[in-house]
């Protein structure tokens, strides 16, 4: 699998290692970028900072979003990739702890496709985490334009 | 000689042209000439020998008659006189003729012998000519004595000088006796100045009015009151010849005396239209509210005036308070008409008529009775129209207040904005007392004088630049308005003596008057610069004003105080619930996480190093994984319960029944092999939010399930029942059941009657459910033993809800 397969967005390092550890158990993505927060996804995507010289014509097929993350939440950076040409189309699945309402709306709001609550039982949450792959499989069947 | 002087006879009578007879003494015709042979047609032969009246051709004449013309004939002869007689023939030819003897008795020397000579007449024409007048006489006389009218036939009496001076009665009716009471035989032939001695004096002068138709011919009538027989008559009077009067009358006595009636109750009556018409017209006067006093009184004058008998002679002139209202070019005599104006007590003022012609010697005045009772009833009803105009006045007066007092509740009421309430009051104020610039403010919670409304226009013009609203007290000074407040009293002033700062505009006159609230100064009126001096008017008016304000001002300042309060804590209150927010945000969040890592990485270890860690090691990681799952319970049902307190309620009809069948289809799914028998009761409906009844519906069934799971079989029923007339749902199970000593504890939060050994679950659920209920109006209680099941009920109290049907 190429560069960008798929951008996880997760401030928390266990979530990180958790996540990917998920993913891979299944199968799902080879290549992962992390970042850390919704500043360092952008600078990824735009190919700015620490990514400076970045292909960024190479975008990930699918973006796990974390909401509460330091700097830059995840429905502050959706607001601002969904405004943007080149990126409002990308999927994005928010992967989260919070089980409030209304963030699972201002979300769907933002244009978010998916929203995945992270089960605290490790076993729900690598389902949780192969259903997404699933989707995810299936947004690569489709063409990103597609939808 | 004789025989000469026979000869000399016979032909003087053969010579004489009318007809002559000499008879003897018995009335033998000795001799007649050829003119009575013409009148009767009897030759002298044949007449001469017989008795006169044997030469009729038959006797015309009655026996008795004949009887009575013979013994005069032979009375005349004995006696000597003339005689003088009419005898009735039949002629020889048969004509009737009426013959007049006129004879003298011729006596001889001897008075042997006596003749008679006569002179016959023929005088049949003058007979029935006289026969006819007699028959036309006694008609006219039936018809004079019989006719309805009375009449009376007077000869004329002149004086030496030719002037009427009395008149005799020749003939009087029947008529003229009933109408004038005098007897026809006591005054035929008499003389009128004896039957009536009083016709001399009396009017009109019967006796020259009379005389005069009498001498001149002319017919004349008259109607008049004769005194002396108190009677009216109505005469007509003319002259068949001079010097004799015929009076034709009526007594119209009785006719007269009704016209008479008639005419004075016309006057009287349209003298009483003329005064109710005044009457009416002074009542309109005051009815028009329209009309000021001034203008009602001034035409009142004239109105009075048009009621009296003699309008153009009389002036009006009316006075009340201090106040005179005249008729136009009234003039002041001592004839004069008063009443007061006023009903009974202290009169408000007078009314005087005054008669404009000079005043008689006799004091009996030109007012009649009713006038005088007239204007007396004008003083009293213009009276009781005064006492009306005064009471509407005031009651005008009051509503002017009440419609003030209105405007400024309804501003009070309606204006939010501070400034805008403020503005509209001082404008309603300014209005009412005519000023061109005001202050209103109010005292507030520190004691300063903030003045939220000024005259706005004028206030800019002002060159103040410390165009300061808010006076704390030290800053007050000693003009005015610090004074009416200090003093609690009004100050008005209408000279331009106030103290005013640089720039600011003129102030020539005003009053400053506090408003006053439980004896505490609230606030503070100003009105400056009306075009005329304030007066106490002004004062009172201003009074009313502040009195009607205060408490509404008052409550206004203290509303808005707690107002400020209650904001205050609303404001404290939302932090704390936004605090309260992203707690539970954090929670949500931030507590899952390390639990997730927790969870997580036991499960790695689990998976990944279960070679070299032992199978208690396993055991202690499968606990670790167990409690942090259950705090995450934990975390999940604190949130719910915060959650179901926040949560709007979203009511509608709520199909019970089907949410019952679903969360037990659930129930059954999760544990295929339990044996539970359950009994959900057919349409319960009820009103409430869907998501929450769902949660109520859910915790009490699966409480129900779970708490029958140690037995073999069970049997869960849901159904509604009624407690005290009152519906209650109800979820019963044959289960562990609880002591009865806990129900009370049963729906506190984390609050556990079964070890979480014997029954999983954190101890929320049937808080929740408590919440759920309460904040749909209802209650929820359980009854239960252990080991012989439990009963949850619950009520909901909303019925039915806008928008359902």
């Amino acid at each position: 699998m190429k560069d960008g397969d798929l951008l996880l967005i997760e401030d928390n390092p266990d979530d990180v290692i958790l996540t990917k550890r998920a993913l891979k158990q299944h199968n799902i993505a080879n290549e992962i970028v992390v970042a850390h927060d919704g500043v360092e996804a952008l600078e990824y995507l735009r190919g700015e900072g620490a990514y400076a010289g970045r292909d960024t014509n190479i975008l990930p097929n699918v973006i796990l979003l974390d909401l509460k993350m330091p700097r830059m939440g995840g429905l502050e950076f959706l607001k601002i990739i969904r405004s943007d040409e080149r990126t409002k189309l990308l999927p994005v699945v928010i992967l989260t702890s919070s089980r409030e309402e209304r963030d699972v709306v201002e979300s769907y709001n933002l244009g978010a496709n998916s929203y995945v609550q992270k089960p605290v039982d490790f076993d729900q949450f690598t389902a949780a985490v192969k259903e997404l792959g699933l989707y995810w499989l299936l947004l690569n069947v489709v063409p990103s334009g597609g939808k | 000689m004789e025989d000469m002087e026979k000869i000399t006879a016979k032909t003087l009578i053969e010579a004489m042209l009318d007809p002559v007879m000499v008879l003897n003494q018995k009335g033998i015709i000795l001799e007649m000439n050829s003119a009575v042979q013409r009148l009767f047609g009897y030759g002298k032969k044949k007449a001469t020998g017989k008795h006169f009246l044997e030469l009729s051709y038959e006797p015309a004449a009655l026996p008795k008659e004949l009887k009575r013309i013979k013994s005069d004939f032979n009375s005349a002869v004995k006696e000597g006189t003339g005689i003088a007689f009419e005898y009735e023939y039949i002629t020889k030819k048969g004509k009737s003729v009426i013959v007049s003897f006129n004879g003298s008795i011729l006596k001889e020397a001897t008075e042997q012998t006596i003749n008679v000579v006569t002179i016959l007449r023929d005088v049949t024409e003058r007979k029935k000519a006289d026969e006819i007048r007699r028959e036309r006489e006694e008609k006219y006389k039936m018809l004079l004595t019989t006719m309805p009218t009375g009449w009376a036939y007077h000869k004329i009496i002149l004086d030496k000088y030719n002037k009427p001076a009395d008149y005799v009665f020749l003939e009087v009716n029947d008529a003229f006796e009933e109408f004038t009471g005098l007897k026809r035989e006591d005054i035929i032939g008499k003389r009128v100045t004896k039957v009536i001695p009083d016709i001399e004096d009396a009017e009109p002068d019967l006796i020259s009015f009379y005389g005069n138709v009498a001498l001149t011919g002319k017919s004349d009538k008259l109607e008049f009151y004769f005194k002396p027989l108190d009677k009216w008559y109505s005469v007509s009077v003319s002259s068949p010849e001079k010097g004799y009067f015929f009076v034709n009358f009526q007594d119209i006595t009785e006719r007269r005396r009704v016209e008479e009636v008639l005419k004075e109750s016309h006057h009287f009556l349209r003298e009483r239209v003329k005064e109710m018409t005044c009457l009416l017209g002074v009542s309109e006067l005051f009815r028009d509210s329209s009309k000021t006093l001034d203008n009602a009184f001034f035409e009142m004058t004239d109105v009075i005036r048009q009621g009296l008998q003699y309008p153009n002679e009389t002036c009006v002139r009316i006075c009340v308070g201090d106040q005179q209202y005249e008729s136009d070019g009234c003039i002041v005599t001592d004839w004069q008409l008063s009443a007061d104006i006023g009903l009974d007590g202290t009169p408000m003022g007078v009314i005087d008529v005054f008669y404009s012609e000079e005043k008689p010697e006799v004091d009996v005045g030109p007012f009649l009775k009713e006038e005088r009772e007239l204007i007396k009833a004008l003083g009293r009803q213009v009276g009781a129209a005064l006492e009306r105009r005064r009471a509407e006045e005031a009651l005008k007066k009051s509503e002017q207040e009440l419609a003030l007092r209105n405007r400024i509740a309804q501003v009070f009421l309606t204006v939010a904005e501070d400034e805008v309430m403020y503005d509209d009051i001082l404008t309603i104020v300014l209005e009412t007392l005519d000023s061109e610039f005001g202050v209103l403010g109010y005292i507030d919670k520190d004691g300063a004088f903030v003045v939220p409304s000024m005259t706005r226009h004028i206030w800019d013009q002002c060159k103040v630049t410390d165009k300061m609203l808010l006076f704390p007290r030290d800053t007050w000074g000693d003009s005015t308005w610090p004074r009416a407040i200090r003093e609690k009293r009004s100050i008005c002033q209408n000279e331009s003596s106030m103290l005013t700062p640089q720039g600011h505009i003129p102030i020539s006159r005003h009053i400053s008057l506090p408003i006053i609230h439980h004896g505490d100064v609230i606030g503070l009126f100003q009105v400056a610069n009306k075009r005329m001096d304030y007066d106490e008017k002004d004062v009172q008016k201003l009074e009313n004003v502040a009195q009607h304000v205060a408490p509404i001002l008052s409550a206004r300042l203290q509303r808005d105080w707690k107002e400020e309060e209650r904001e205050r804590t609303v404001k404290k209150l939302e932090v704390a619930i936004q605090e309260l927010e992203s707690f539970s945000y954090s929670v949500s969040h931030d507590l899952r996480a390390p639990l997730r890592g927790i969870d997580g990485f036991s499960k790695v270890l689990l998976e990944d190093y279960s070679d070299i860690i032992d199978e208690t090691g396993q055991d202690y990681l499968r606990r670790v994984r167990v409690a942090a799952i259950r705090m995450n319970q934990l975390i999940d049902d604190i949130l719910s319960l915060s959650r179901v307190s926040r949560a709007e309620l979203c009511i509608e009809k709520v199909d019970l029944t089907t949410l019952a069948n679903a969360i037990v289809a659930e129930l059954r799914e999760r544990e295929l092999d339990r044996e539970v028998e359950i009994k959900i009761s057919e349409g319960l409906i009820a009103y409430g939010d869907k998501r929450l009844l769902r949660q109520v519906m859910e915790n009490l069934l699966a409480n129900a399930w779970k708490f029958t799971s140690k037995h073999s079989s069970a049997r869960i029923e849901f159904g509604l029942t009624t407690r005290d007339e009152e519906s209650v749902y109800f979820v019963s199970d044959d289960g562990a059941g609880f002591d009865m000593k806990y129900a009370d504890k049963l729906f506190g939060v984390f609050q556990r009657v079964h070890s979480a050994d014997e029954f999983e679950g954190t101890g929320v659920g049937l808080a929740i459910v408590k919440r759920i209920v309460n904040r749909h109006g209802g209650r929820v209680w359980a009854e239960g033993g252990v080991e012989k099941g439990a009963t949850f009920y619950f009520t909901l109290s909303i019925e039915r809800s806008e928008g359902d049907s």
